[in-house]
């Protein structure tokens, strides 16, 4: 892959192009990587703008048309819809688990599948969500437990 | 507001499904023992039933007061609050002739039982097994991507 760095006093703010045949995975990763390059997200607590780091996210959830982020001792509002975050993060580290939540998989510790064929998965705070059977197979895939 | 409205179209599928199902059961049965005719009020009551059942169910498998829990917690909950009422209004509507007999209510409480005991089984072999097979490949799934 090769690399070049254009030097121009008019850019107002810096911006990345990556040029490719087709957009394959390996795309996919390098465009999460650059966006997320600085490993943080905004977000708002207490009417005060913070950013989060994503290794410390547990989830995001969207209710009634906010999106919460959901770390080990706080839950920020983001700025961004849940879709908008989903595209953001790399799809290796973060997975929509529900129609209204994305959870960090490496926050996972213990996911127990249930009769009803959810996935109640319990993160490494003790808390749990709820892996609904529409996204199961997505997660048996990622991790090579298809049956 | 979102959970609310699963909730309530939780509550009217299962209200649908469960007040014709008991009403195509309790035709049926009449027609076998040859009463040509019910109560309105006994269809009423029936359908009271019916309602708190739904309710009782959108409750226990919902997101709406429960969140983040088992199948066997909720189905315990649900077991708890409905099987009480439904025993009440079963020996009240005299659904089995009369107040019923002692082999029907036997009958009755084996369905129940065998049913609750099937989900606990189930839930603590098979579903444990399954479990502990994901925990093993997460592991490795977040190992291999700490390493990359």
């Amino acid at each position: 892959m090769q690399v070049n760095i254009i030097e121009n006093a008019d850019t107002k703010e810096i911006f990345a192009e990556i040029h490719c045949a087709e957009i394959t995975a390996e795309v996919k990763r390098l465009e999460s990587h650059i966006a997320n390059f600085d490993g943080r997200i905004k977000g708002e607590c207490d009417r005060e703008v913070c950013y989060v780091d994503i290794k410390d996210i547990l989830y995001f959830e969207s209710v009634d048309n906010k999106t919460f982020i959901y770390t080990e001792d706080k839950v920020l509002t983001a700025e961004l819809r849940l879709y908008e975050i989903e595209k953001k993060l790399s799809e290796r580290d973060f997975f929509r688990c529900s129609k209204s939540v994305v959870v960090n998989i490496g926050k996972i510790v213990r996911p127990k599948p249930e009769i009803s064929r959810n996935i109640i998965a319990t993160l490494d705070n003790g808390e749990a969500v709820v892996i609904s059977r529409r996204y199961v197979s997505e997660l048996k895939r990622m991790i090579g437990a298809e049956d | 507001m979102d959970r609310f409205k699963t909730f309530l179209v939780y509550t009217r599928n299962g209200l649908c499904f469960s007040f014709t199902w008991l009403l195509l059961m309790l035709m049926e049965g009449a027609a076998f023992s040859g009463i040509r005719a019910i109560e309105v009020g006994f269809i009423f009551k029936v359908f009271l039933m019916c309602l708190y059942g739904a309710v009782c169910f959108a409750v226990c498998f919902t997101d709406f007061l429960i969140r983040a829990k088992g199948f066997i917690f909720r189905l315990t909950v649900l077991f708890v609050l409905f099987i009480p009422a439904e025993i009440f209004t079963f020996y009240k509507l005299t659904i089995f002739s009369g107040k019923g007999t002692i082999p029907e209510w036997v009958i009755f409480g084996v369905i129940v039982v065998s049913f609750y005991i099937t989900c606990l089984v189930l839930d603590r072999t098979k579903y444990k097994d399954k479990g502990e097979r994901y925990t093993k490949l997460l592991n490795d799934y977040n190992r291999r991507q700490r390493n990359e």
